[in-house]
């Protein structure tokens, strides 16, 4: 006996039967009908259409058999399955490949067969309809063309399934097509209805400075439109001046920057960039260039620019502000200041040792109240923003021993011991009058917190990044100014708040009351403000010691209208 | 030049009290004192009385101490004239732009005593000789 072959594409084969979901399903009257009319057309006992599964031949339709399925390896359909035409066994007894087959020798004692095999809609052969008989028999030319008939009958029926599902699967296709559709759309007008929100103006660049992406309201701002814009160079929208009106070399402005070392550059409002169009306008920006990077490769630049005409107008408004403020808190004290003077010079008349006191009084005060005006003018123009830090290199060394030399008759008057250990010839990058206030203040401190004959110690030194000095580790490599001294010291209640404004600490009310308040508030918002630091560890009764570090690199430049009152 | 030569000096000065105490000081140590309380007098006393020194403030009525400067500057007559500017400003670009504009120094008036502005302005006459 000669087994059913398994055809090459089984598994295809074996996917698309499993595709069409009939196998164990109920009889159909659309496909009985089928069988029912084949047995009576050639008058045999027995027809069905066949389902070949991996193992066995599974009936979809079956006339005069009581099972539903048998063993595919002896089944006669199994071979009919891989036929081009008709299959036929004329009589199985007589084939040397069906003689012994169970279902020849044993029920249902099958001697004819002819089957057709049936071919689903993606060309897979699924299985086969047939008909037998329990004789022999001859099976003519029109007897195949009618069973050939019948198969084409029951092929359509199995397929019309296919082509239910077939529909029914592209209609759940289409569905989720258009909901992605209206998903994409809807991400889209999200993002554009952000991107035209953005009133500062953006544009888009690759690597080669080409614009490829001009946003609504650039539009609006350059009166270039996105489609003529697209393709072009920024140069040709706009060009890039200072105040004065002169261009701004190629490797000063933000993109080129942007582009040249992958940073993000900004530019800050009181910079004086101006960018100017084709139809001659012109206005102040503030402009952020960012490097859009892929795969570690620079793709191209993001342009954000805003008129900041406005921004401009207030800061020079601030700055105004505060020189008028400042000239008028000015004058009447400096008024008083010259005629105490010249009262006590006896040019006006001898006064008795009173009086003079009295002027004297008057003259001290004054100063109190000119050292008070400064430091507010100061503290406004910080608060403000509405100064400047230019700076330059400047021997510290220098700067310190000039500072140290003002302060020296002072120091002598309170009998104070001074110890200096400074670092030669030190060059630095700072802003020297900036510098100076934050020096005098801390080393002024040092004097009149300390009681006379006590001692005072200035340091200056280099530090490295990770340094732990004053129970503070440095977090880069720094220069740190260092001022201790023997002397009352910041109670520990108090020392939270020695850096808020007008703070002083009862006791150094009671030991000097001449203080402003100011002092210590000033000098960090300087440091604050050009990227160093200011801290101190301090011990009632004891002294203090406080430190001032500016990282090796300088100070950070800052530009502005106004500079700080210095001494 | 000798002490008793009374060499003239312009001051210009908005505020009364200031102006009177700088002229009295002025006068004691042996100079003649011209005063000026706004910017067009300034210019035009320069012109007429021709001053060996002017003391020129910033904030004036009628034209301001730089263009009183600039003007002064600019005219033949008048522009080799030194000229002193006293402030109570004391900031680094008021005192460039003075000294860019042709000031010769710039005296901060809060920050200085009368003695030591004496100094500075007799330094500055008889230096020059």
């Amino acid at each position: 006996m000669e087994k059913a072959p398994i055809p090459k594409n089984e598994k295809e084969r074996l996917l698309s039967l499993y595709k069409l979901g009939l196998l164990d399903t109920k009889p159909e009257e659309r496909f009985d009908r089928i069988t029912r009319t084949a047995t009576k057309i050639f008058n045999v006992p027995i027809s069905t259409l066949t389902l070949i599964d991996a193992k066995r031949e599974w009936f979809k339709s079956c006339v005069g058999l009581p099972v539903r399925e048998g063993d595919r390896a002896i089944s006669f359909c199994g071979h009919a399955l891989l036929a081009n035409d008709v299959f036929v066994i004329p009589d199985t007894k007589k084939d040397k490949r069906f003689l012994d087959n169970p279902m020849v020798i044993g029920k249902p004692f099958i001697r004819f067969y002819a089957g057709v095999p049936i071919v689903n809609a993606d060309g897979e052969r699924v299985g086969v309809f047939c008909v037998k008989d329990t004789k022999p028999r001859k099976f003519s030319k029109n007897d195949k063309e009618i069973l050939k008939n019948l198969a084409a009958w029951a092929e359509l029926e199995v397929n019309s399934r296919n082509l239910s599902l077939a529909l029914a699967e592209e209609k759940k296709l289409q569905k989720k097509l258009t909901e992605q559709y209206n998903e994409a759309e809807r991400s889209k007008a999200k993002d554009e209805a952000i991107l035209a929100s953005v009133g500062d103006g953006m544009i888009v660049v690759d690597k080669n400075r080409k614009i490829i992406f001009f946003s609504k309201s650039t539009e609006e701002i350059t009166k270039w439109k996105a489609e003529d814009a697209v393709g072009r160079h920024t140069s040709e929208i706009m060009q890039m001046e200072d105040e004065k009106g002169h261009p701004i070399p190629a490797n000063q402005r933000p993109i080129h920057q942007a582009l040249a070392t992958r940073k993000t550059i900004t530019t800050i409002p009181t910079t004086s960039y101006y960018l100017v169009f084709k139809d001659g306008r012109r206005f102040p920006a503030t402009i952020t260039a960012t490097p859009v990077i892929y795969k570690k490769g620079i793709i191209g630049a993001i342009l954000i620019f805003r008129d900041v005409t406005k921004e401009k107008e207030i800061d020079k408004a601030k700055s105004e502000f505060i020189s008028l403020a400042s000239h008028q808190l000015k004058t009447p004290p400096t008024a008083i200041k010259l005629l105490t003077e010249r009262l006590l010079s006896g040019k006006m008349g001898e006064f008795n040792e009173n009086q003079k006191e009295y002027f004297r009084e008057i003259r001290s005060s004054n100063q109190r109240m000119i050292d008070l005006v400064n430091a507010l003018l100061n503290v406004s123009r910080i608060e403000l923003g509405a100064f400047t830090i230019q700076v330059s290199k400047k021997n510290v060394s220098a700067v310190i021993s000039g500072v140290l030399d003002e302060l020296q008759s002072l120091i002598e008057k309170k009998k104070l011991k001074l110890k200096t250990a400074l670092e030669k010839n030190m060059m630095l990058m700072l802003d020297e009058s900036l510098f100076r206030i934050i020096i005098n203040n801390l080393v002024t401190n040092a004097i009149n917190y300390t009681a006379e004959g006590g001692s005072i110690r200035v340091e200056s030194k280099i530090a490295e990044k990770g340094e732990m000095l004053g129970k503070n580790i440095l977090k880069e490599k720094s220069f740190v100014f260092i001022v201790s001294d023997t002397g009352q010291g910041i109670p520990q209640k108090e020392q939270s708040r020695i850096f808020t404004k007008l703070f002083r600490a009862d006791n150094a009310i009671e030991q000097h009351t001449d203080g402003t308040g100011l002092g210590l508030y000033l000098s960090k918002s300087i440091l604050d403000h050009c990227g160093g630091s200011i801290w101190f560890t301090s011990r009632e009764n004891e002294g203090s010691v406080f430190y001032a570090a500016i990282p090796i690199a300088g100070m950070k430049a800052k530009s502005s209208e106004k500079m700080l009152i210095g001494r | 030049m000798t002490e008793n030569n009374k060499t003239k000096i312009l001051i210009v000065e908005d505020e009364e009290i200031l102006l009177r105490v700088f002229k009295e000081e002025l006068n004691e140590e042996g100079f003649d004192v011209v005063t000026a309380t706004n910017g067009e007098e300034a210019v035009t006393l320069a012109k007429t009385k021709k001053p060996g020194l002017i003391l020129l403030d910033i904030i004036l009525p009628r034209k301001n101490g730089f263009e009183v400067l600039e003007i002064l500057k600019a005219s033949p007559e008048t522009k080799n004239i030194p000229v002193i500017m006293i402030s109570v400003q004391g900031n680094d670009e008021n005192i460039t732009k003075a000294l860019s504009l042709g000031a010769s120094d710039y005296i901060v008036k809060s920050q200085h005593s009368m003695v030591e502005i004496i100094n500075k302005i007799k330094g500055f006459l008889y230096g020059r000789n």
